[in-house]
Order: structure tokens, then sequence, then C-alpha cells
């Protein structure tokens, strides 16, 4: 399959729509092993916009097309939530132009930018590219469904 | 009331409907782009590069297709749900500096600047400026004077000058006179029609 070496290819799906997405709180955390009692009460409604979204007019949904983010928990078909507003820190998922094609990579802190897949040679960094920072992943929505 | 006399400003996204698409494609950057009227009749927003060319508001598509072709420029079909949403994240920025936004067209707005102290309204421009290109990644113009009138011309000083960063400030009343002898008013639109 080609698209394994390859970085992952974005789609622009659009903005998120004002509004909100209401979800009544049940518990703050979900544990995936022993539960904890203590967890489990309810409290407010929680917005789940407010939680997804700190600043709309700079957050922009794209969909994932790859599998060079693979380690980094983003998966082929994923959608994420990047923020333009926000400066990368180290070990931060970008969204970069990389001559005008954008793609997903790990931020480090010396400027370089990586894969997250472990199966994949190092991200080729090429000294003349013309490479912008688009934004930074805030989020990745991912359907677990089989 | 305020300690200061009136003040606006006209903040406008450079060619903004190219702008929009180049926002999601950098390979546009340094290319002429254009995009085209409802089913693709004539030409109703230009970049730098295709002004260049020769290419008129206006222009019917197949008057052009040639000139077009033969420069490869870049040629879109109108998306308003994208410049409309662009729209909207441009003038959430502005209410951000601004206590009242009016929205003037898609790419325009007039805001009322008349709390900020004098000396401080071109530095919250070129801010305000900054931060829309940023978090946008739409490119603007701001025009300030006493007047909407005089923000539009400003606004027209600042796009036809580069060397002034984008903003124009004409609150200053030795300043504007300087610029009103330079400027050929009937360019601006809305001073050449009186
Ligand atoms: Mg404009």
């Amino acid at each position: 399959m080609h698209l394994i070496h390859s970085s992952v290819r974005m789609d622009y799906l659009g903005p998120v729509a004002e509004g909100s997405i209401i979800l009544p709180r049940v518990a703050t955390t979900i544990c995936a092993g022993f539960p904890s009692p203590a967890d489990d009460w309810i409290e407010d409604d929680i917005d789940l916009q407010k939680i997804l979204v700190t600043n709309r007019a700079a957050t922009f949904m794209w969909r994932v097309q790859g599998h060079s983010m693979r380690d980094a928990g983003i998966f082929d078909g994923d959608v994420v939530l990047i923020d333009r507003s926000l400066s990368p820190k180290d070990g931060d998922v970008v969204a970069v132009s990389v001559n005008g094609e954008v793609s997903l990579k790990v931020f480090r802190r010396n400027g370089q930018l990586e894969f997250a897949n472990k199966d994949m040679p190092a991200w080729p960094m090429h000294e003349n590219a013309d490479i912008q920072v688009w934004g930074v992943v805030t989020y990745c929505l991912h359907i677990p469904r089989a | 009331m305020s300690a200061f006399p009136r003040s606006y400003a006209l903040s406008d996204g450079n060619s903004f409907y190219c702008s929009c698409e180049r926002v999601f494609d950098h390979k546009l950057n340094h290319v002429p782009v254009i995009v085209l009227s409802n089913n693709d009749g004539c030409a109703i927003a230009r970049t730098a590069e295709a002004k260049a060319l020769g290419i008129k508001m206006g222009e019917p598509w197949f008057m052009m297709r040639d000139l077009c072709r033969a420069n490869g420029v870049r040629v879109f079909s109108s998306n308003y749900a994208l410049y409309g949403s662009m729209s909207n994240r441009v003038n959430e920025v502005y209410r951000l500096f601004a206590p009242r936004v009016e929205i003037y067209s898609i790419d325009e707005s007039f805001l009322d600047l008349t709390d900020v102290a004098p000396k401080t309204r071109a530095e919250l421009a070129r801010d305000m400026r900054s931060t829309v290109g940023r978090w946008t990644g739409i490119p603007t113009c701001v025009g300030i004077g006493p007047t909407k009138t005089l923000a539009k011309l400003a606004n027209h000083i600042a796009k036809k000058n580069p060397e002034l960063g984008g903003v124009c400030d004409l609150t200053d009343e030795a300043e504007r006179d300087r610029w009103m002898r330079k400027v050929k008013l009937e360019e601006v639109w809305g001073i050449g029609a009186l």
C-alpha cells in the first residue's frame, strides 16, 4: 500500500457550527480499568462544544487520510480539530503546509517535524521545502465502532 | 460619552474570495488566482498577481480564458459557504478589538474606535490585523479616520501603499492633508461618486 510511507492527506471539512452539544455529565472520568466509585456522580450538564472548541474563530475541522500519525492516536478517516491561534509546543501534533500540501506531523522544539509511526522511515525534511505550521491539533474525533 | 472625538476603522479583506481559497492551499500563494461569479460568468475577485496580468473586475470569463491558460491563472468557482464562514471568523476577531462592529459587506466592516486613545489606534489596528492573519489566514488592510468616509479613504491608502504595513491612520489632520493631496479621490469607491 503506497500510503503507508507518505504523510497523511488532509481534506478541509468546515468550521464548527455555532450552538451547543449538551450532554448530561455522569462521571468526570470513564475508567478503562478498575472503576473508581468516587468519580461516579451527576453534576451539571456539559456542553461538548465548549470542551472541544475554545477558539471558534480559529478552529477548523479536517479529515485525515493515511497512517503516518498512528502512534499519536490519529488514524485514517479521523476528524481533527485544528486551532490556528495556538503556538506549537514540543510534542504537539501540528498541521503543516509543506510546499503547499497540508499534512500532520509531530512538532519538535528544534523545529524538526516527525511522523508518528514507528514502522515508517523518518520523515525526510527537505532543506529547501517551504514549510509553514498551519495550526495545532487540539482534538481528534475517532469512531471506534467496527 | 467618550473623552475622544469619534473615530472609525474600516477593515477589509484583501482579494477576499481569493484569500479564502489560499488559506487551505498554500500552493496558490504566489500565483495569480481569480474567483468567478455564479455560473462562472465573470471575475469577481482577483489577487495582485491576477490584476498585474490585466484581468479586470467583472471581466467575462470567455474573454480572459486564453490569457488565464497562458499564464497559469488558478480559476475558482465561487464558494459562498466558505467565504461566509471565513467572514464570520474575521468579524469574530474584530469584536475582540472593538465594542461595535458594523458589517458593511462580506469582506468589509466598520469598527468604532472612539474609545481607543488616538495615539494607540494604529497599534491596535496592527495587532488586530496580525491576529486576524494568524487565526484565520486572511490578510486585511485597516483604515482609520474621524468619519466612515475618511476611514474608507484611509483603507484605500493602506491597500495601495504596501510600505504602510496594511494600516493607515488619518486621525491626524496634517497627515490627512498630506495624503489627500496625493490620492486620486475618484479611485475611492463612494467618494468618486460624490
Ligand atoms: Mg476586499
